[in-house]
């Protein structure tokens, strides 16, 4: 017996301490920067950043479910190049996500551009014209120095480091804010919506959910979903969320891992998240929709939905909501990708 | 009932030599060629000749054919010829009463959902996109007249718009497939165009109803 400890006390101190270096150098969240109306406008990456014309072709880029091609900027950046009907949603989330600190890459709404030396498209090839002149599209920036995936590594919402934490259950209560019934994760094998990055120069991992597209429209099964819909995103705000007898949250939405999504909520969580979000202002959201490529009527409808459902949120707690905090930016720093 | 249908193939030649009409496709925006960025973080590197147009993803495509074919429209509207047929007595050889009201609601329900199931495996393969586009221009006639040409009309998955084969091949199909179950006093080729054509009148009389529609407010 006394032999048996020997190896087994090394071994338990072995892999306990591996277990604290793995979610050590894991990273989910950091407490966001000052954030100001300008970070709403450019999102992450900057107006600097931005990408800058003209743009060169690179190739087509035939994964996922909407047209993609890789071009070169004028700065030498490679953007990936998405048309379709995740444009929009895609670029809002990208500032939201940056504004209450998790791990986004940066997006950019270019309504029209010209992409020189295009050939050989096979689904992108109706939304370039024969100059390769374009509209509406959304620029994601590809800097592998800053941020790369770590190989073809995912994760999944009942698998994770983060797993009964307030940062993963305020992510949760983020898709949910936007809609976003897309929550495939590890599960769904290549069809999965999470990543794991990795940043030059650090043993950091940065676990992100990566797939914003299928957001702002109605949550819900195979026939009820959709993006980018304003109005159904207006008209599901009222069964967001609501405190059920014995303080039980119970949140409207209904998606892919729809259970894991909405599961393992505490008020607690919610109180933390709202630190940040309450703080988000109406001129904050107006200025991330309309650089998303948002109408004024849809900028409308999105802010007082997204307002009511903070509402919501709060009156989780409180009878009354909480005074909105205009002009005051968020006071934070790191993020990994700028 | 055969002089509806007479009508709605005129009115299917009229529009079709009639000159192209201006879609939301064409019409220009507002939009002025700049380049770089912006104080609204929009970047604008050239004219934008056309409103946005999305296309739709191989699964909404799908779940938009499950909804339009089978879904509660197509049994509002199966209920809704099957009971004029009924008023009209047509076909004779059905009769009255309970059970031949049901034989007309089904059958007019079969071949909707064999018109939609053509047309499903024909704008696939061709890449029409045959969803209903409200008209962006305002005034009644103006769109009153968007909603009757587009019964005739489909999108590429650029967005621009054109005679759709898949439309008019697919009415025209399921009308002449249907006489297979029709009584012999309906089953000549002359039968068959008469139903295409009702078939096309009732679907302008859906897209007007979907251009006004406060319910389809929004949707395509």
């Amino acid at each position: 017996m006394p032999r048996a400890w020997l190896f087994a006390i090394p071994a338990l101190v072995l892999i306990g301490s591996l277990a604290a270096a793995t979610r050590a150098d894991a990273v989910l969240w950091q407490a966001p920067g000052a954030i100001t109306l300008s970070d709403w406008i450019w999102g992450p990456g900057g107006e600097a950043r931005a990408p800058r014309p003209p743009y060169q072709f690179v190739d087509e880029d035939l994964n996922g479910t909407n047209p993609k091609i890789r071009v070169r900027d004028a700065n030498g950046n490679q953007w990936i190049v998405k048309f379709g009907g995740e444009i929009h949603s895609e670029v809002f989330a990208s500032r939201l996500l940056f504004a209450l600190g998790y791990v986004t890459e940066p997006n950019y709404f270019v309504e029209s551009g010209v992409i020189t030396g295009a050939h050989d498209l096979h689904r992108a090839r109706p939304f370039l014209g024969k100059n390769g002149d374009f509209s509406y599209a959304r620029f994601k920036l590809r800097d592998h120095k800053t941020l790369a995936h770590a190989g073809d590594r995912t994760w999944s919402w009942t698998d994770n480091p983060f797993v009964g934490t307030r940062e993963l259950n305020g992510l949760k209560i983020l898709l949910m804010l936007t809609s976003n019934w897309d929550a495939k994760d590890a599960r769904d094998g290549k069809g999965s919506n999470t990543s794991i990055y990795s940043s030059a120069g650090s043993a950091r991992l940065y676990y992100a959910f990566d797939d914003w597209g299928a957001t702002m429209g109605k949550w819900g099964g195979f026939f009820k979903r959709d993006k980018w819909d304003a109005s159904g995103f207006g008209r599901q705000t009222r069964n967001f969320v609501r405190l059920e007898p014995g303080q039980k949250i119970a949140w409207g939405y209904r998606g892919k891992h729809g259970s894991d999504v909405t599961s393992g909520i505490r008020p607690a969580d919610v109180q933390w998240l709202l630190q940040y979000l309450s703080r988000v202002t109406d001129q904050d959201l107006e200025a991330g929709l309309r650089a998303s490529g948002a109408n004024e009527a849809q900028i409308g409808i999105y802010t007082r939905s997204l307002r009511d459902r903070i509402r919501q949120l709060q009156h989780l707690f409180a009878p009354e909501p909480a005074a909105p905090v205009t002009g005051i930016g968020l006071s934070t720093s790191l993020v990994p990708h700028r | 009932m055969k002089s509806l249908g007479f009508v709605a193939v005129g009115l299917l030649m009229w529009l079709n030599a009639a000159p192209a009409q201006t879609t939301q496709a064409e019409a220009p925006s507002a939009s002025t060629a700049s380049s770089g960025g912006s104080a609204d973080g929009v970047l604008r590197g050239g004219l934008v000749t056309h409103p946005e147009y999305v296309p739709q993803t191989a699964s909404e495509r799908f779940r938009s054919y499950l909804f339009s074919a089978f879904g509660p429209g197509a049994i509002g509207r199966a209920v809704a010829g099957g009971s004029i047929s009924q008023w009209d007595d047509s076909p004779k050889e059905w009769g009255g009463g309970a059970a031949a009201w049901g034989e007309r609601i089904g059958s007019a329900y079969a071949e909707h959902g064999i018109r939609k199931t053509l047309e499903f495996g024909a704008a696939s393969a061709l890449h029409e996109d045959d969803r209903y586009f409200r008209s962006d221009e305002s005034g009644f006639w103006k769109r009153t007249r968007h909603a009757i040409a587009s019964t005739f009309t489909a999108r590429d998955y650029a967005g621009n718009e054109h005679l759709s084969f898949t439309r008019v091949g697919s009415a025209a199909g399921a009308s002449f497939i249907s006489r297979i179950w029709q009584p012999r006093s309906e089953t000549t080729a002359g039968d068959g165009a008469v139903n295409f054509g009702i078939t096309m009148a009732a679907e302008m009389g859906w897209n007007v109803f979907k251009e006004f529609s406060p319910i389809h407010a929004g949707r395509h």
